[in-house]
């Protein structure tokens, strides 16, 4: 928007520029015109006053009255406004007589008018004539000009700005007023969001405390009566232990995914795949008996937060590991492929996969496409993915089909 | 340039009769009012037209107050319509005191015979002056006889020293009029100059004053013309001797006082003294002017 301001900005000054140019052109022609047209004049005039004069001069040179010349001569030159000087040469180079006004002009022309007298004698009129007065007239009008001009291009100048610009101005004003607005609910928004959060860590906190007791006496309970009860009250206590458990881990995750919401991104350069081979190295330790082929991409290198992406793959491959179990020869391979220069990373199992009509529910909090008693597991885990991917402004989507594995694809950068 | 006989012509002769005919008309008034004038009789000063007679009258009324006021008796001053006529106003003693030139006062002689002579002029300290036969200074001609084949410029027909001297110096030099290639009158001194600097003629005669008026302009002397005694007064045949002889003291007075001073720088600007004046000095051009005359009598 301000861009576009400052084009149609840069265009008027454009405009303004070109039609200054074309204005001084004018006002040029128009000077030099009317200098042309005062000096024609005053040579026309003059001529025709030289002419009279020549022959004069002649009628008195050929009675031979050479002195009334020179009275002559000062009287044309005493009457005379523009002539500042008066010559008269005979053929063999004689000045027979000469006028000169005091003052020589600043400014002048010369002209010269030949007399012709006797049988052939000639002589020879040198006339310097003052244009100091045209000058100074064409000059006044040229300020006069210029000065007219000036305005009419500031003028002009000023509507167009006001014509072209406004518009522009109001609608930009209109946007700021709207940017406004919005960053003011997007702050609210937040202000809420974070109040929310913070209540959900104190409430996943303070529940623990209580469900420790009870998971803790319930398992005293099973100890100190095993053999006392009958095996449907003991399958009761057993039950409730591990619903007890169950819980647990849905509030560590919680606690989790907040934390993770709450956390600021530290972005730096991250080895993924030492990452990936450090968490499957830890999967194989604690789960020694499973015989699982892992492929990692070797190279593999990201810019976010490290303890972020530790999270994000940590969560994905637990799910490949898990969902991996019932399948006869499983398989997990950790890659990176290169589109549109934005890295896509991807955790592929071959696992149960799912159904991918449900795939809308399976970023969200809770929502569990397998059976607790099918593959244990809370909900939270590709929440927790979501969350991180989108703090490094990624993208994630994920390919399945039942009993043929899953695909999870991320990014931790923005398409472009 | 056409040649132009010179000096008279038929028009000039018919003014002159007529000019005569007035002169004779006012000298029937001056005699019939003479005759029953008493001693209060004005004195008449007469000048020959060689300004505008206003100037002229300007010129000279100082001259007529101080003799008026010197001789107790009213001066006026007349101003005669052409030389000619002046020449015969004093020749025939209808004016009592005429200033003329020493072309004139010869021509007087001549017709009417000596009348006295008041006083000469003194311009700067000169009794007499001349003429000069002018030339460019980029010609190669240095001598009058050179002049045969050129074309001369002469001043007023009648000027003794633009017109009359240098003629007679030609005719000298074995140069007539017929020898030249063109002349032409052109009426004044400077005209003649100019005339002559602006390469319409070769040479040309000008009175000296004229002549170093131009030096620095381009002119240069071919020669001088004779001296001529300068212009004179004379008084008329009629006045007692005693009359004459108390005029004549008070203008060879003049330079005595600053008055007097005033009185000849206003008739002429250089003047500085009136002296004594002879028939004698005059006889220069008075042979000149015969020699012309016989010189127009042999070629007419």
């Amino acid at each position: 928007m301000t861009e576009e301001l400052s084009r149609t900005r840069r265009s008027i000054i454009g405009l303004i520029a070109v039609l200054g140019i074309f204005v001084f052109i004018a006002d040029l022609l128009i000077i030099t015109q009317v200098y042309q047209r005062n000096i024609t004049q005053l040579e026309h005039s003059v001529q025709n006053e030289a002419n009279i004069f020549a022959n004069l001069v002649a009628e008195n040179l050929n009675r031979g009255d050479y002195s009334a010349v020179e009275s002559a001569l000062l009287n044309w030159g005493a009457k005379s406004t523009h002539i500042s000087s008066i010559d008269i040469v005979t053929d063999n180079g004689f000045e027979l007589g000469s006028y000169r006004k005091p003052e020589h002009p600043a400014h002048w022309t010369q002209f010269s008018q030949t007399i012709r007298y006797g049988n052939d004698a000639s002589a020879t009129i040198h006339l310097t004539v003052d244009t100091s007065y045209i000058r100074n007239y064409v000059l006044s009008l040229s300020s006069q000009l210029i000065a007219f001009s000036l305005l009419l291009i500031a003028l002009l100048g000023y509507f167009l700005r006001r014509i072209a610009l406004r518009p522009l101005n109001d609608e930009i004003e209109e946007h700021l007023r709207t940017e406004e607005q919005l960053e003011k609910n997007a702050r609210g928004l937040k202000l809420a969001k974070n109040e929310l959060e913070a209540y959900s860590y104190t409430l996943a906190h303070d529940l623990r405390t209580p469900l420790r007791a009870i998971i803790s006496f319930t398992q005293i309970i099973k100890e100190d009566c095993a053999g006392k009860l009958d095996a449907e009250d003991m399958d009761h206590l057993e039950r409730i232990h591990h619903a007890g458990q169950h819980m647990s881990a849905l509030i560590d995750d919680l606690v989790q995914l907040s934390r993770i919401s709450q956390t600021t991104v530290k972005p730096v350069d991250c080895d993924v795949s030492a990452i990936s081979t450090a968490l499957l190295e830890h999967l194989r330790q604690a789960d020694p008996d499973r015989e699982i082929s892992c492929r990692v991409q070797p190279g593999m290198r990201a810019f976010g937060d490290p303890k972020l992406i530790e999270q994000l793959l940590g969560n994905l491959v637990d799910n490949a590991w898990k969902y991996t179990r019932k399948t006869a020869s499983p398989s997990i391979e950790i890659g990176m492929r290169r589109q549109r220069g934005v890295k896509y990373f991807y955790v592929s199992d071959n696992g149960a996969g799912f159904d991918m009509q449900y795939v809308d529910k399976l970023f969200e909090p809770f929502q569990r496409l397998h059976t607790a008693t099918e593959f244990e597991g809370t909900g939270i885990g590709l929440a927790s993915v979501r969350r991180v991917v989108e703090m490094h402004n990624g993208n994630i989507r994920a390919e399945a089909a039942p009993g043929k594995g899953c695909t999870i694809t991320f990014s931790l950068e923005p398409a472009r | 340039m056409a040649k132009k006989n010179l000096p008279f012509q038929p028009l000039q002769e018919v003014a002159m009769k007529f000019a005569r005919l007035v002169l004779i008309f006012f000298g029937v008034l001056l005699a019939t009012g003479l005759t029953c004038a008493s001693a209060d009789t004005p004195l008449l000063l007469g000048i020959h037209p060689y300004k505008a007679p206003s100037k002229l009258l300007t010129a000279f009324t100082p001259l007529a107050n101080y003799l008026s006021e010197a001789l107790e008796r009213r001066v006026e001053i007349r101003i005669s319509p052409d030389y000619q006529a002046h020449i015969q106003a004093i020749g025939e003693d209808q004016l009592d005191i005429a200033y003329m030139g020493p072309a004139s006062y010869v021509a007087l002689t001549e017709n009417y015979g000596k009348k006295p002579l008041l006083a000469k002029q003194v311009i700067h300290g000169k009794a007499s002056f001349r003429g000069a036969i002018v030339t460019r200074q980029d010609t190669n001609l240095h001598s009058l006889a050179e002049l045969k084949g050129k074309r001369f410029a002469f001043g007023d027909p009648q000027s003794t020293m633009s017109s009359l001297l240098p003629r007679y110096m030609l005719l000298k030099a074995g140069v007539t009029l017929d020898d030249l290639a063109a002349y032409h009158f052109l009426g004044s001194h400077d005209n003649v100059a100019l005339g002559v600097l602006s390469g319409d003629f070769d040479a040309g005669g000008v009175k000296e004053a004229v002549y170093k008026k131009y030096r620095p302009r381009g002119i240069k002397l071919i020669t001088y013309t004779p001296e001529i005694a300068e212009h004179l007064f004379v008084a008329g045949k009629h006045m007692k001797p005693g009359m004459v002889r108390r005029i004549c003291n008070l203008l060879l007075d003049l330079d005595r006082t600053a008055e007097g001073r005033r009185i000849m720088r206003a008739i002429k600007p250089g003047m500085t003294a009136m002296i004594k004046a002879k028939d004698s000095d005059y006889q220069t051009l008075r042979d000149i002017l015969r020699t012309l005359k016989q010189a127009d009598r042999h070629h007419g």
